[in-house]
């Protein structure tokens, strides 16, 4: 625990520390989530018009190393369990390289994964995974990388990979808040299929489905 | 200086760097100008800028695919 707060302090400072807990303190008795369910059809894929040098390969257990220091380089050291729970647990993934360095994540499972992915057991989005779909999840790239499409180049190499592979829908989620997600996924074309709405007051969840209009 | 000319004058001076004049029908989506980045400088930049509020729902493409667009988007709100 004192390692992960010396960490995060290195990371984000002293009030970045206190402002992240202050928020994960108050997430235990009040929460407002809004998630917007995404499709994406793997047979209308644009090319990325600057397709950068990023270098995308299948994630292996070999990666769990590389993928711990870009953790700790973002100041979150405790996801190294849950990747390599998700390496045990035979869910797919992609690793993003860049002049030698593990720059981007991301996780996929289909329907044959021997678990069921965490996001649609515990979420409860109501995304049924079908012959041809996928789930994927966590998107993520180093904020020093970000920017020039990049995060346009690597989601759209995955797709194509995933296509590849013979794969015909991607589903996935993302917050309603995190804006440049939102555009991201929006311009290349996710579907908005619906809404979910999870509101914990205390102890209590409630959650709504929403159709999106 | 009417909106499309401010528009145009933000996303070259602060997005594209270029100095490169945008036509006003200019796919910016398919050239990738709006990355995931520079759509939350511009969005900002409407509202500051034209005192509109732009709602996660309205972030769609159809919004914000060329300056003719933007600035249609705007004057619908009000901007």
């Amino acid at each position: 625990m004192l390692v992960r707060i010396r960490l995060y302090i290195q990371v984000f400072g002293v009030r970045g520390m206190l402002t992240a807990t202050g928020r994960r303190l108050r997430t235990l008795f009040y929460l407002n989530q809004r998630f917007i369910v995404l499709l994406k059809p793997l047979d209308s894929i644009v090319e990325s018009r600057r397709p950068g040098d990023l270098r995308v390969e299948d994630l292996e257990a070999k990666h769990l190393r590389a993928l711990s220091e870009l953790n700790r380089r973002r100041g979150r050291p405790q996801i190294d369990r849950r990747f390599a729970t998700n390496v045990s647990s035979n869910f797919h993934g992609f690793v993003a390289w860049r002049d030698g360095h593990l720059v981007g994540y991301y996780w996929w499972v289909d329907r044959d994964a021997p678990l069921l992915h965490p996001d649609l057991r515990d979420l409860d989005l109501g995304i049924e995974l079908e012959e041809g779909d996928v789930y994927g999840s966590d998107f993520f790239l180093l904020e020093e990388f970000r920017g020039a499409g990049t995060a346009t180049d690597f989601l759209c190499k995955i797709e194509k990979s995933l296509r590849d592979r013979g794969y015909r829908r991607l589903w996935g989620y993302v917050d309603s808040g995190n804006r440049p997600a939102l555009w991201l996924y929006r311009a290349r074309g996710y579907e908005s299929m619906w809404i979910l709405e999870r509101k914990r007051r205390l102890w209590l969840w409630r959650k709504a489905v929403l159709p999106y209009d | 200086m009417d909106i499309g000319s401010e528009v145009e004058g933000f996303i070259v001076e602060k997005i594209t760097l270029d100095g490169e004049k945008i036509a006003r029908d200019e796919d910016l989506l398919a050239s990738d100008t709006l990355d995931s980045l520079a759509i939350v400088e511009l969005v900002s930049f409407l509202e500051a800028r034209f005192g509109i509020r732009v709602s996660d729902d309205d972030l769609m493409p159809e919004n914000f695919k060329t300056i003719d667009e933007i600035v249609a988007f705007v004057a619908a709100k009000g901007g």
